[in-house]
């Protein structure tokens, strides 16, 4: 049954120049077997526009832009949890894009897709990305939209949940950035590296919160993404992103050290650099690994990546690991499931392949790198 | 908050760089083999019996299943088994008989070098194949399987996988254990696709290694056998094959394939 709710308009930035976006999500509370369902309206306030108009411009406002004084100290996280995130001081300096605040109800896991344009009408470069988000956030990736499916939107729209559950509905698209830490995380590019958007060009930031027995949100859940841009000339090499996902996982009640590693090849016809890495599970998680895959050779070096953490995995950035041409990585997954833990009681109480934190598991690998090959971002399944 | 940090690197265990150490060294000797030997003769290697391969057919539909017998021929196509007492560290040798998974509940198809083998759709994405292996010489019910294919002229890896697996009696022959085939999950998913290399996936004859480890066994007990396969789209539906060619087609990019909703 369908149900319509409202994301409460959220104010980004403290100097002033409120970006506020109004949106209007219908809530798909589909079965977990049904994705038909109408995209979602956004609806800017007049009053709000009006404040943007002032503040100096309608494509900010388009593209959740905002404008800060830059005399002004940084914002500070208030007590509560409440994520704050200035955007950049001007239209020059990058863009921010973001969720307004929306509340979970217990027992409540909740995806939602949001659908936004770069807001520029010549490629821009990007060698700073910082991501605040309130606790409860279970991960939050953005993706470059390509092939539409079910799931899609206009500047602005968001989908929660239905078609953006479905995995296959952004199987072609290249990852942009991911994170899967409350709080801040921050991507500093190593100097000549730069991530590249071409003008106007359609990303869709996911984000999954989970306010149940594994996770809790507190408060009210909240993504705000800053991308700072660079100056074109400083630019030597892009950044690359490869998405590798391990399927048909199943973990079952007494297994205590179940493990699942493949590979991932997303260097092409020249050495690429890891900067940054980080792995996903659900809590059955015990260890994550990445260690760089050399087709060539038969061994595995130490990794280079470790977390043990389900819940706040590590984000591991400038690794500065060397993957030979053709190469990629090697990943690795370690389960365990107390006797009496219940995935789906219809298979045996295991937890199979699958987005929900509570009763499925996952076993994805995120990897920042350059130079990107000229061609392509990876995904690997 | 969480604060930005970079992860240090980390040693090895002890224990994974011994096994990693003799997985080398037994990949080193089978190799040294297959070179010596043209690929369609069997051979044995540790005192294990050749294999019997009567019966089974490169051309064989993906849901063709083969009994347990026909790896037992010794004719062209068996597979290279490996194993035998290894008297350097006194581990038990498994027999490994390779096998392509079919469906649900349904017995493994038994393979033979130059068998074709199905690429199949995943659940997120891109196409594997699923290979598994029945076992000789062990009763542990947990082990795990590692799959890693080459390129025959370079021994380039395209591919490995290794999973963690339940292990079962293969019925009526209780002397010979195989996945718990309930599940897909038990068998090893090679991700072949998308193809993202210069040279196509399909119909390109890949060396495949099948590894089993027998899990909670004293001393360890490993096994491996190698034979060459050829993946193959080979869906029913004429869009679910087209999209499998074009996955496994050399020089993927992402959203070379799909077709979007979009269009008209």
């Amino acid at each position: 049954m369908a149900q319509e709710g409202r994301v409460p308009a959220v104010p980004n930035g403290s100097q002033g120049a409120f970006q506020s976006l109004r949106i209007a999500v219908k809530r798909h509370w589909h079965s977990r077997c049904s994705f038909v369902a109408p995209m979602c309206h956004v609806l800017f306030s007049k009053g709000y526009a009006a404040r943007w108009l002032a503040a100096g411009s309608t494509l900010l406002l388009l593209s959740g832009c905002g404008s800060s004084d830059p005399n002004e100290p940084p914002p500070t996280d208030p007590p509560s949890g409440d994520v704050m995130l200035a955007p950049p001081a001007t239209r020059e300096q990058g863009w921010q894009v973001g969720t307004s605040a929306f509340t979970l109800a217990p027992a409540q896991e909740l995806q939602q897709c949001f659908f936004f344009e770069v807001p520029y009408d010549e490629p821009v470069f990007v060698k700073h990305i910082e991501i605040a988000q309130n606790p409860g956030t279970h991960h939050m990736n953005i993706f470059r939209v390509r092939t539409i499916h079910e799931l899609d939107g206009a500047n602005g729209d968001a989908v929660a949940d239905g078609p953006c559950w479905k995995p296959t509905n952004w199987s072609d698209w290249p990852l942009v950035v991911n994170s899967q830490n409350e709080g801040h995380i921050e991507l500093n590019l190593p100097e000549g590296v730069a991530h590249r958007f071409e003008p106007h060009e359609k990303i869709m930031l996911q984000t999954h919160y989970v306010n149940a027995t594994t996770q809790a949100t507190p408060g009210l859940g909240k993504v705000l993404v800053n991308f700072d841009r660079a100056d074109p000339a400083t630019v030597r090499d892009e950044l690359g992103t490869a998405f590798a996902t391990n399927q048909s996982l199943r973990i079952c009640p007494g297994e205590v050290t179940k493990t699942f590693e493949t590979t991932c090849r997303f260097a092409k016809d020249k050495p690429v650099t890891i900067y940054g890495a980080n792995g996903h599970f659900h809590s059955r998680g015990r260890r994550f690994t990445m260690s760089v895959f050399d087709p060539a050779g038969a061994e595995t070096p130490a990794p280079f990546y470790e977390s043990t953490a389900w819940d706040e995995p590590l984000f591991a950035r400038n690794i500065g690991a060397a993957v030979p041409a053709q190469g990629g990585i090697r990943y690795s997954c370690e389960f365990a499931v107390g006797p009496n833990d219940c995935g789906d009681p219809a298979d045996g109480c295991c937890f199979t392949f699958g987005g929900k934190v509570e009763f499925q598991e996952h076993c994805n690998a995120f990897v920042y790198y350059y130079p990107r090959r000229a061609d392509t971002d990876v995904n690997c399944f | 908050m969480l604060l930005t940090r970079a992860y240090p690197t980390r040693s090895t265990p002890r224990a994974f760089a011994k096994h990693a150490w003799r997985a080398v060294g037994k990949i080193g000797v089978a190799w040294a083999s297959l070179l010596a030997v043209a690929c369609s003769e069997p051979e044995v290697h540790g005192g294990s019996e050749a294999p019997d391969a009567a019966g089974s057919s490169a051309d064989a539909p993906a849901d063709e299943t083969t009994s347990n017998d026909d790896v037992a021929s010794g004719r062209d196509g068996a597979p290279l088994v490996e194993g035998g007492p290894n008297p350097s560290d006194g581990s038990n040798a498994l027999e490994v008989i390779p096998a392509a998974f079919t469906e649900e509940n349904a017995p493994l198809r038994i393979l033979r070098s130059g068998d074709t083998i199905d690429l199949l759709r995943a659940p997120q994405g891109g196409h594997v194949v699923l290979l598994a292996a029945q076992v000789r010489n062990t009763s542990s019910t947990a082990a795990n399987i590692r799959v890693r294919m080459r390129r025959p002229d370079t021994g380039f890896i395209v591919a490995e996988e290794k999973r963690t697996v339940a292990m079962v009696a293969v019925p009526d022959d209780p002397a010979t254990m195989q996945p718990d085939l309930r599940t897909r999950s038990q068998v090893a998913h090679v991700p072949l696709c998308p193809d993202y290399d210069p040279i196509d996936v399909v119909a390109e004859p890949l060396d495949v290694e099948i590894e089993v480890t027998a899990l909670y066994t004293d001393p360890p007990a490993v096994g491996s056998a190698r034979l060459t396969l050829v993946p193959a789209c080979r869906q029913a539906s004429p869009e679910a094959q087209a999209l499998c060619r074009c996955e496994c087609e050399a020089n993927y990019a992402l959203g070379k394939c799909a077709v979007d909703a979009r269009a008209p």
